[in-house]
Protein backbone atom coordinates (compact mmCIF):
# COMPACT_ATOMS: atom_id res chain seq x y z
CA UNK A 1 0.00 0.00 0.00
CA UNK A 2 1.09 3.37 -1.00
CA UNK A 3 0.92 5.06 2.53
CA UNK A 4 3.38 2.13 4.05
CA UNK A 5 6.10 2.96 1.11
CA UNK A 6 5.53 6.57 2.03
CA UNK A 7 5.50 6.40 5.79
CA UNK A 8 9.01 4.00 5.37
CA UNK A 9 10.36 7.00 2.72
CA UNK A 10 10.01 9.50 5.53
CA UNK A 11 11.32 7.20 8.57
CA UNK A 12 14.43 6.15 6.69
CA UNK A 13 15.06 9.97 6.05
CA UNK A 14 14.63 11.13 8.94
CA UNK A 15 16.90 8.37 10.78
CA UNK A 16 19.78 9.20 8.26
CA UNK A 17 18.70 12.71 9.05
CA UNK A 18 19.50 11.70 13.17
CA UNK A 19 22.23 9.73 11.91
CA UNK A 20 24.11 12.95 10.29
CA UNK A 21 22.99 15.28 13.20
CA UNK A 22 23.61 13.49 16.32
CA UNK A 23 27.64 13.00 15.88
CA UNK A 24 27.48 16.71 15.26
CA UNK A 25 26.65 16.85 18.96
CA UNK A 26 29.99 15.24 19.69
CA UNK A 27 32.37 15.99 17.00
CA UNK A 28 33.08 19.13 19.27
CA UNK A 29 34.90 17.05 21.08
CA UNK A 30 36.18 15.30 17.92
CA UNK A 31 37.96 17.90 16.74
CA UNK A 32 38.60 19.49 19.54
CA UNK A 33 42.73 18.21 19.73
CA UNK A 34 43.07 19.81 16.33
CA UNK A 35 40.64 22.93 18.03
CA UNK A 36 43.21 22.76 20.49
CA UNK A 37 46.59 23.53 18.56
CA UNK A 38 45.28 26.01 16.78
CA UNK A 39 44.20 27.63 19.46
CA UNK A 40 48.03 27.25 20.59
CA UNK A 41 49.41 28.18 17.12
CA UNK A 42 46.75 31.82 17.74
CA UNK A 43 48.37 32.23 20.95
CA UNK A 44 51.89 31.48 20.07
CA UNK A 45 51.72 33.23 17.03
CA UNK A 46 49.27 36.10 17.96
CA UNK A 47 47.07 35.26 14.98
CA UNK A 48 44.07 37.86 15.05
CA UNK A 49 42.91 36.76 11.16
CA UNK A 50 41.74 33.01 9.09
CA UNK A 51 44.07 32.49 6.05
CA UNK A 52 41.18 32.14 3.60
CA UNK A 53 41.01 34.31 1.31
CA UNK A 54 44.78 36.56 0.35
CA UNK A 55 43.86 38.49 -2.60
CA UNK A 56 44.15 41.35 -0.81
CA UNK A 57 45.32 42.59 2.52
CA UNK A 58 41.64 43.45 3.58
CA UNK A 59 40.41 40.21 2.69
CA UNK A 60 43.37 38.19 4.42
CA UNK A 61 43.37 40.12 7.81
CA UNK A 62 39.59 40.84 7.66
CA UNK A 63 40.11 42.37 11.22
CA UNK A 64 43.08 43.97 11.15
CA UNK A 65 42.50 46.00 7.12
CA UNK A 66 42.07 50.07 7.29
CA UNK A 67 38.77 50.11 5.50
CA UNK A 68 39.40 54.04 5.50
CA UNK A 69 42.58 53.85 3.39
CA UNK A 70 42.20 57.06 0.74
CA UNK A 71 41.86 54.97 -2.29
CA UNK A 72 41.12 52.15 -1.50
CA UNK A 73 38.44 51.03 0.80
CA UNK A 74 35.97 53.44 1.68
CA UNK A 75 32.20 53.46 2.40
CA UNK A 76 31.45 54.08 -0.88
CA UNK A 77 33.95 52.45 -3.06
CA UNK A 78 33.09 49.98 -5.30
CA UNK A 79 33.81 46.34 -4.27
CA UNK A 80 36.05 44.54 -6.40
CA UNK A 81 37.10 41.43 -4.99
CA UNK A 82 34.37 38.44 -5.09
CA UNK A 83 35.74 37.61 -1.52
CA UNK A 84 35.31 40.86 0.05
CA UNK A 85 31.12 40.59 -0.76
CA UNK A 86 30.88 38.08 1.70
CA UNK A 87 32.77 40.03 4.80
CA UNK A 88 30.85 42.54 5.13
CA UNK A 89 31.55 45.79 7.66
CA UNK A 90 30.75 44.90 11.14
CA UNK A 91 29.01 46.71 13.17
CA UNK A 92 32.07 48.04 15.04
CA UNK A 93 31.32 51.88 15.10
CA UNK A 94 28.31 51.06 18.05
CA UNK A 95 28.95 51.01 21.14
CA UNK A 96 28.84 47.41 22.42
CA UNK A 97 27.20 48.17 26.50
CA UNK A 98 26.51 51.42 27.54
CA UNK A 99 29.21 53.35 28.80
CA UNK A 100 31.66 51.35 26.63
CA UNK A 101 34.27 53.73 24.38
CA UNK A 102 34.32 53.08 20.52
CA UNK A 103 36.61 55.17 18.45
CA UNK A 104 34.15 57.06 16.87
CA UNK A 105 32.77 57.93 20.14
CA UNK A 106 36.18 59.02 21.70
CA UNK A 107 36.59 61.02 18.57
CA UNK A 108 33.23 62.61 18.90
CA UNK A 109 34.01 63.23 22.59
CA UNK A 110 37.43 64.69 21.63
CA UNK A 111 35.40 67.12 18.84
CA UNK A 112 32.68 67.67 21.54
CA UNK A 113 36.05 68.55 24.20
CA UNK A 114 37.69 70.91 21.25
CA UNK A 115 34.53 72.73 20.25
CA UNK A 116 33.38 73.85 24.17
CA UNK A 117 37.20 74.48 24.64
CA UNK A 118 36.70 77.16 21.60
CA UNK A 119 33.54 78.66 22.63
CA UNK A 120 34.27 79.20 25.92
CA UNK B 1 -7.30 6.29 12.13
CA UNK B 2 -8.31 4.54 9.22
CA UNK B 3 -9.97 6.88 7.87
CA UNK B 4 -7.05 9.31 8.03
CA UNK B 5 -4.78 6.42 6.19
CA UNK B 6 -7.82 6.24 3.77
CA UNK B 7 -7.39 9.87 2.76
CA UNK B 8 -3.69 10.02 2.83
CA UNK B 9 -3.46 6.73 0.65
CA UNK B 10 -6.31 8.53 -2.04
CA UNK B 11 -4.11 12.13 -1.34
CA UNK B 12 -0.61 9.46 -2.84
CA UNK B 13 -2.92 7.98 -5.29
CA UNK B 14 -3.69 11.58 -6.61
CA UNK B 15 -0.05 12.80 -6.30
CA UNK B 16 1.23 9.95 -8.50
CA UNK B 17 -1.57 10.51 -11.15
CA UNK B 18 0.26 13.76 -12.09
CA UNK B 19 4.00 12.00 -11.90
CA UNK B 20 5.71 14.74 -14.13
CA UNK B 21 4.74 18.03 -12.62
CA UNK B 22 4.49 16.41 -9.32
CA UNK B 23 8.08 15.10 -9.81
CA UNK B 24 9.22 18.56 -11.39
CA UNK B 25 7.79 20.47 -8.06
CA UNK B 26 9.77 17.93 -5.97
CA UNK B 27 13.43 18.48 -7.73
CA UNK B 28 12.90 22.04 -7.97
CA UNK B 29 11.67 22.26 -4.45
CA UNK B 30 14.32 20.10 -3.35
CA UNK B 31 17.23 22.27 -5.20
CA UNK B 32 15.53 25.37 -3.10
CA UNK B 33 15.55 23.61 0.56
CA UNK B 34 19.15 22.27 -0.49
CA UNK B 35 20.66 25.85 -1.61
CA UNK B 36 18.67 27.33 1.70
CA UNK B 37 20.17 25.08 4.13
CA UNK B 38 23.85 24.72 2.66
CA UNK B 39 24.40 28.68 2.72
CA UNK B 40 23.00 28.16 6.39
CA UNK B 41 24.84 25.19 7.23
CA UNK B 42 28.05 26.75 6.04
CA UNK B 43 27.94 30.02 7.51
CA UNK B 44 27.31 28.73 10.54
CA UNK B 45 30.19 26.30 11.37
CA UNK B 46 32.55 28.80 9.78
CA UNK B 47 31.66 31.44 12.20
CA UNK B 48 31.37 29.12 14.95
CA UNK B 49 34.97 27.76 14.08
CA UNK B 50 36.37 31.60 13.76
CA UNK B 51 34.53 32.03 17.55
CA UNK B 52 36.41 29.23 18.89
CA UNK B 53 40.26 30.39 17.51
CA UNK B 54 40.15 33.41 18.36
CA UNK B 55 38.59 33.74 21.56
CA UNK B 56 41.96 32.98 22.72
CA UNK B 57 43.37 35.87 20.25
CA UNK B 58 45.00 38.78 21.84
CA UNK B 59 43.14 41.40 24.06
CA UNK B 60 44.09 44.13 22.54
CA UNK B 61 46.28 45.43 18.96
CA UNK B 62 47.34 48.73 18.21
CA UNK B 63 48.32 49.86 14.44
CA UNK B 64 49.49 52.70 13.96
CA UNK B 65 47.82 55.15 11.35
CA UNK B 66 50.12 56.93 8.91
CA UNK B 67 48.22 59.66 6.08
CA UNK B 68 45.19 57.05 6.64
CA UNK B 69 47.50 53.93 6.13
CA UNK B 70 48.56 50.97 8.20
CA UNK B 71 52.16 52.45 8.97
CA UNK B 72 54.88 51.24 10.76
CA UNK B 73 54.95 51.48 14.68
CA UNK B 74 57.61 52.94 16.60
CA UNK B 75 58.95 50.28 19.12
CA UNK B 76 58.73 53.36 21.81
CA UNK B 77 55.46 53.23 21.80
CA UNK B 78 55.31 49.87 23.78
CA UNK B 79 57.16 52.03 26.78
CA UNK B 80 54.12 53.92 26.82
CA UNK B 81 51.29 51.90 26.61
CA UNK B 82 53.21 49.62 29.42
CA UNK B 83 52.65 52.65 32.05
CA UNK B 84 48.99 52.33 31.63
CA UNK B 85 47.29 50.48 34.36
CA UNK B 86 46.05 47.83 33.28
CA UNK B 87 48.35 46.71 30.94
CA UNK B 88 50.16 43.71 31.76
CA UNK B 89 53.16 43.97 28.78
CA UNK B 90 53.18 44.94 25.27
CA UNK B 91 54.81 42.29 22.69
CA UNK B 92 56.02 43.73 19.46
CA UNK B 93 54.48 42.10 16.13
CA UNK B 94 56.53 41.57 13.12
CA UNK B 95 54.41 40.63 9.88
CA UNK B 96 53.79 41.48 6.08
CA UNK B 97 53.10 40.48 3.02
CA UNK B 98 54.54 39.10 -0.28
CA UNK B 99 53.61 38.39 -3.89
CA UNK B 100 54.96 35.42 -5.12
CA UNK B 101 55.19 36.18 -9.03
CA UNK B 102 55.79 32.30 -10.19
CA UNK B 103 52.85 30.85 -8.26
CA UNK B 104 50.62 35.12 -8.40
CA UNK B 105 49.77 34.40 -4.46
CA UNK B 106 50.15 36.39 -1.61
CA UNK B 107 52.08 35.33 1.29
CA UNK B 108 51.89 36.36 4.54
CA UNK B 109 55.64 36.60 6.28
CA UNK B 110 55.52 36.83 9.98
CA UNK B 111 58.72 37.21 11.87
CA UNK B 112 59.06 35.49 15.52
CA UNK B 113 61.85 34.43 17.74
CA UNK B 114 61.47 32.11 20.81
CA UNK B 115 58.72 29.91 19.69
CA UNK B 116 58.21 27.76 22.58
CA UNK B 117 58.52 23.85 21.67
CA UNK B 118 55.10 22.53 22.64
CA UNK B 119 53.92 24.22 19.02
CA UNK B 120 56.63 21.66 17.70
CA UNK B 121 54.11 18.82 17.33
CA UNK B 122 52.03 21.41 14.90
CA UNK B 123 54.81 21.17 12.42
CA UNK B 124 56.26 18.63 9.94
CA UNK B 125 59.86 18.84 10.21
CA UNK B 126 61.21 21.09 12.63
CA UNK B 127 61.34 24.97 13.40
CA UNK B 128 64.37 26.97 13.24
CA UNK B 129 66.75 27.92 16.05
CA UNK B 130 68.41 30.90 16.38
CA UNK B 131 71.90 30.28 15.87
CA UNK B 132 70.14 28.94 11.79
CA UNK B 133 69.85 31.89 9.35
CA UNK B 134 67.27 31.57 6.67
CA UNK B 135 65.07 29.26 8.28
CA UNK B 136 61.00 29.36 7.96
CA UNK B 137 58.27 27.37 7.97
CA UNK B 138 55.60 28.03 5.90
CA UNK B 139 51.84 26.65 5.56
CA UNK B 140 50.30 23.72 3.70
CA UNK B 141 49.05 26.13 0.95
CA UNK B 142 52.54 27.55 -0.11
CA UNK B 143 54.17 24.06 0.04
CA UNK B 144 51.47 22.68 -2.19
CA UNK B 145 51.64 25.55 -4.55
CA UNK B 146 55.51 25.54 -4.71
CA UNK B 147 56.00 21.97 -4.75
CA UNK B 148 57.99 22.39 -1.67
CA UNK B 149 59.45 19.49 0.88
CA UNK B 150 61.31 20.26 4.24
CA UNK B 151 64.81 21.32 3.41
CA UNK B 152 63.87 22.58 -0.17
CA UNK B 153 64.47 26.44 -1.02
CA UNK B 154 61.96 29.21 -1.35
CA UNK B 155 63.84 32.10 -3.07
CA UNK B 156 62.36 35.38 -2.03
CA UNK B 157 63.40 38.68 -3.26
CA UNK B 158 63.57 41.38 -0.76
CA UNK B 159 63.21 44.97 -0.61
CA UNK B 160 66.38 46.01 -1.50
CA UNK B 161 66.18 43.80 -4.39
CA UNK B 162 68.33 40.98 -3.42
CA UNK B 163 67.58 37.37 -3.83
CA UNK B 164 67.37 35.63 -0.25
CA UNK B 165 67.12 31.47 0.16
CA UNK B 166 64.97 30.91 2.59
CA UNK B 167 65.51 27.09 3.60
CA UNK B 168 62.26 25.36 4.54
CA UNK B 169 62.39 23.46 7.91
CA UNK B 170 59.00 22.67 8.10
CA UNK B 171 55.47 22.48 7.45
CA UNK B 172 52.45 23.50 9.13
CA UNK B 173 50.39 20.30 9.78
CA UNK B 174 47.89 20.38 7.22
CA UNK B 175 44.70 20.62 10.04
CA UNK B 176 46.16 23.94 10.97
CA UNK B 177 45.10 25.07 7.13
CA UNK B 178 42.48 27.83 7.95
CA UNK B 179 44.80 29.81 9.96
CA UNK B 180 48.57 29.25 8.21
CA UNK B 181 48.25 28.58 4.71
CA UNK B 182 49.52 31.55 3.52
CA UNK B 183 51.98 31.94 6.29
CA UNK B 184 55.53 32.00 6.23
CA UNK B 185 57.52 32.60 9.51
CA UNK B 186 61.02 33.17 9.76
CA UNK B 187 63.50 34.71 12.49
CA UNK B 188 62.62 38.87 13.02
CA UNK B 189 66.08 39.70 12.08
CA UNK B 190 65.71 37.77 8.57
CA UNK B 191 62.39 39.61 8.43
CA UNK B 192 63.76 42.88 9.08
CA UNK B 193 66.59 42.01 5.89
CA UNK B 194 63.94 40.82 3.72
CA UNK B 195 61.41 43.53 3.47
CA UNK B 196 64.39 46.46 4.54
CA UNK B 197 62.41 47.35 7.65
CA UNK B 198 64.51 49.65 10.30
CA UNK B 199 65.12 48.73 13.86
CA UNK B 200 62.91 50.40 16.06
CA UNK B 201 59.37 49.46 13.97
CA UNK B 202 57.11 47.25 14.10
CA UNK B 203 53.97 46.04 12.12
CA UNK B 204 51.89 46.75 15.23
CA UNK B 205 51.95 45.96 19.08
CA UNK B 206 50.18 43.04 21.16
CA UNK B 207 49.13 44.20 24.25
CA UNK B 208 47.87 42.12 27.17
CA UNK B 209 45.17 43.03 29.34
CA UNK B 210 44.63 40.27 32.23
CA UNK B 211 41.19 41.95 33.23
CA UNK B 212 38.95 42.38 30.23
CA UNK B 213 36.45 44.53 31.89
CA UNK B 214 39.27 47.37 31.09
CA UNK B 215 39.78 47.00 27.62
CA UNK B 216 37.86 50.11 26.72
CA UNK B 217 39.56 52.36 29.41
CA UNK B 218 42.59 51.23 28.19
CA UNK B 219 41.93 52.04 24.67
CA UNK B 220 41.06 55.65 25.59
CA UNK B 221 43.83 56.06 27.18
CA UNK B 222 46.02 54.90 24.54
CA UNK B 223 44.08 57.09 22.21
CA UNK B 224 45.28 60.09 24.61
CA UNK B 225 48.68 59.42 24.89
CA UNK B 226 48.87 57.86 20.99
CA UNK B 227 46.60 60.05 18.94
CA UNK B 228 47.93 58.36 15.58
CA UNK B 229 47.16 54.71 17.10
CA UNK B 230 44.21 52.84 15.94
CA UNK B 231 43.79 49.66 19.00
CA UNK B 232 41.47 47.19 17.73
CA UNK B 233 40.03 44.87 20.66
CA UNK B 234 39.49 41.01 20.60
CA UNK B 235 35.51 41.73 20.12
CA UNK B 236 35.96 43.91 17.06
CA UNK B 237 38.03 40.67 15.95
CA UNK B 238 34.98 38.34 16.85
CA UNK B 239 32.18 40.89 15.45
CA UNK B 240 34.72 41.05 12.29
CA UNK B 241 33.90 37.00 11.90
CA UNK B 242 30.63 37.29 13.41
CA UNK B 243 29.49 39.67 10.57
CA UNK B 244 31.17 37.18 7.96
CA UNK B 245 28.69 35.55 5.59
CA UNK B 246 26.22 37.54 6.79
CA UNK B 247 22.88 38.48 5.42
CA UNK B 248 23.77 42.43 4.76
CA UNK B 249 26.82 40.83 2.85
CA UNK B 250 26.08 41.12 -0.95
CA UNK B 251 26.42 37.85 -1.93
CA UNK B 252 24.78 36.32 0.72
CA UNK B 253 21.67 39.04 -0.19
CA UNK B 254 21.67 37.67 -3.85
CA UNK B 255 21.68 33.55 -3.02
CA UNK B 256 19.12 33.97 -0.12
CA UNK B 257 16.90 36.14 -2.10
CA UNK B 258 17.21 33.74 -4.74
CA UNK B 259 16.04 30.96 -2.65
CA UNK B 260 13.29 32.74 -1.41
CA UNK B 261 11.90 34.17 -4.69
CA UNK B 262 11.96 30.72 -6.42
CA UNK B 263 10.29 29.49 -3.35
CA UNK B 264 7.91 32.19 -3.52
CA UNK B 265 6.98 31.57 -7.23
CA UNK B 266 6.24 27.97 -6.08
CA UNK B 267 4.01 28.91 -3.42
CA UNK B 268 2.40 31.05 -5.72
CA UNK B 269 1.36 28.84 -8.16
CA UNK B 270 -0.15 26.66 -5.49
CA UNK B 271 -1.96 29.65 -3.73
CA UNK B 272 -3.08 31.32 -6.92
CA UNK B 273 -6.32 28.46 -7.56
CA UNK B 274 -6.31 25.01 -8.25
CA UNK B 275 -6.32 24.34 -11.85
CA UNK B 276 -9.71 22.88 -13.53
CA UNK B 277 -8.96 19.76 -13.17
CA UNK B 278 -8.55 19.66 -9.28
CA UNK B 279 -11.20 21.79 -9.26
CA UNK B 280 -13.30 19.32 -10.95
CA UNK B 281 -11.55 16.48 -8.93
CA UNK B 282 -12.85 18.48 -5.15
CA UNK B 283 -16.36 19.06 -6.86
CA UNK B 284 -17.06 14.94 -7.55
CA UNK B 285 -15.81 14.44 -3.85
CA UNK B 286 -18.24 16.62 -2.61
CA UNK B 287 -20.65 15.58 -5.01
CA UNK B 288 -19.83 11.85 -3.32
CA UNK B 289 -20.23 13.02 0.56
CA UNK B 290 -16.91 14.30 1.15
CA UNK B 291 -17.22 16.87 4.11
CA UNK B 292 -15.01 19.78 3.96
CA UNK B 293 -12.24 18.52 6.49
CA UNK B 294 -12.18 16.11 4.74
CA UNK B 295 -11.19 17.27 1.30
CA UNK B 296 -8.80 19.91 3.69
CA UNK B 297 -7.23 16.93 5.28
CA UNK B 298 -6.74 15.18 1.57
CA UNK B 299 -4.88 18.66 0.80
CA UNK B 300 -2.94 18.53 3.69
CA UNK B 301 -1.89 15.17 3.30
CA UNK B 302 -0.67 16.36 -0.78
CA UNK B 303 1.29 19.36 0.49
CA UNK B 304 2.35 17.47 3.50
CA UNK B 305 3.80 14.26 1.43
CA UNK B 306 5.38 16.89 -1.30
CA UNK B 307 6.96 19.38 1.38
CA UNK B 308 8.23 16.58 3.74
CA UNK B 309 9.81 14.48 1.07
CA UNK B 310 11.77 17.54 -0.13
CA UNK B 311 12.62 19.40 2.91
CA UNK B 312 14.41 16.05 4.37
CA UNK B 313 16.20 15.40 1.07
CA UNK B 314 16.76 18.90 0.61
CA UNK B 315 18.11 19.41 4.15
CA UNK B 316 20.37 15.33 4.06
CA UNK B 317 22.02 16.46 0.77
CA UNK B 318 23.28 20.32 2.28
CA UNK B 319 23.97 18.38 5.43
CA UNK B 320 26.54 16.34 3.31
CA UNK B 321 27.10 18.78 0.85
CA UNK B 322 28.85 21.45 3.27
CA UNK B 323 30.37 19.06 5.98
CA UNK B 324 31.96 15.90 4.09
CA UNK B 325 32.40 17.71 0.89
CA UNK B 326 33.48 21.02 2.32
CA UNK B 327 30.92 22.80 0.32
CA UNK B 328 32.19 22.27 -3.13
CA UNK B 329 29.07 24.04 -4.96
CA UNK B 330 29.72 27.15 -3.53
CA UNK B 331 34.10 26.43 -4.26
CA UNK B 332 34.09 28.95 -6.81
CA UNK B 333 32.04 31.91 -4.79
CA UNK B 334 33.88 31.44 -2.14
CA UNK B 335 37.28 31.11 -3.57
CA UNK B 336 37.35 34.66 -5.22
CA UNK B 337 40.33 35.59 -6.99
CA UNK B 338 42.34 33.57 -4.40
CA UNK B 339 45.17 31.21 -5.61
CA UNK B 340 45.86 29.99 -2.02
CA UNK B 341 42.49 28.57 -0.08
CA UNK B 342 42.86 26.62 2.49
CA UNK B 343 40.80 22.92 2.53
CA UNK B 344 39.35 22.70 6.01
CA UNK B 345 36.57 20.64 7.74
CA UNK B 346 33.51 22.22 9.10
CA UNK B 347 32.38 21.44 12.27
CA UNK B 348 28.35 20.98 12.56
CA UNK B 349 27.24 23.51 15.41
CA UNK B 350 23.76 24.57 16.79
CA UNK B 351 22.14 22.40 13.50
CA UNK B 352 18.80 21.51 15.16
CA UNK B 353 17.75 25.36 15.20
CA UNK B 354 18.97 25.83 11.73
CA UNK B 355 16.92 22.75 10.15
CA UNK B 356 13.70 24.36 11.81
CA UNK B 357 14.64 27.45 10.51
CA UNK B 358 14.63 25.44 7.11
CA UNK B 359 11.28 23.73 8.06
CA UNK B 360 9.41 27.57 8.71
CA UNK B 361 10.81 28.96 6.03
CA UNK B 362 10.08 26.34 3.65
CA UNK B 363 7.63 23.44 4.72
CA UNK B 364 4.85 26.12 6.51
CA UNK B 365 4.75 28.26 3.68
CA UNK B 366 4.22 25.75 1.48
CA UNK B 367 1.22 23.73 2.77
CA UNK B 368 -0.30 27.49 4.08
CA UNK B 369 -0.30 28.05 -0.05
CA UNK B 370 -1.68 24.22 -0.65
CA UNK B 371 -4.38 24.53 2.10
CA UNK B 372 -5.94 27.95 1.45
CA UNK B 373 -7.16 27.85 -1.69
CA UNK B 374 -8.66 24.24 -1.58
CA UNK B 375 -10.40 25.81 1.89
CA UNK B 376 -11.94 28.33 -0.65
CA UNK B 377 -12.99 25.20 -2.97
CA UNK B 378 -14.12 22.97 -0.42
CA UNK B 379 -16.62 25.40 1.02
CA UNK B 380 -18.07 26.04 -2.43
CA UNK B 381 -21.42 24.05 -4.04
CA UNK B 382 -20.35 20.58 -5.35
CA UNK B 383 -22.51 22.57 -8.49
CA UNK B 384 -21.20 25.01 -8.52
CA UNK B 385 -17.32 24.01 -8.59
CA UNK B 386 -17.92 21.64 -11.44
CA UNK B 387 -19.35 24.14 -13.43
CA UNK B 388 -16.34 25.94 -12.99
Amino acid sequence: MRYRIFALLISVEMLILALLVTPGYFSTGRTEPARRCNRQLVKVFKLTDMAIWTGARYTRHLSQADTFSAFQDSMGALEHFPEGALAPLPMMNRPSKPGASTESATAAKAWDQTKNESTS
Amino acid sequence: MNRHLKILEFALFTLLRHKIKNVTVVLVYTFVVFTLASVLFFSQALKKEASLLFDSAPELIVQRVSAGRHGWIPLDYCRVIEKIRGVKSVTPRFWGYYYDPPTRANYTFMGKDNIPSEVQSMVKGRFFTRKERWGCIIGQGIAEARMLEPDDIIPIKGGDGNLYALRVKGIFQSASQLLTNDLVVMAVEDWRKIFNIPAGAATDLVTRIPNTMEIDTVVSKIQEHLPDARPISREQILKTYDALFDWRSGVMIVAFAGCLAAFAILAFDRAAGLSADERHAVGVLKALGWEVSHILELKFWEGFCISMICFLTGVITAHVHVFYFGGTVFAPMLKGWSVLFPKFQLTPHAEMFLIVVVWFLSVLPYMLATIVPSWKMAITDPDMVMRG
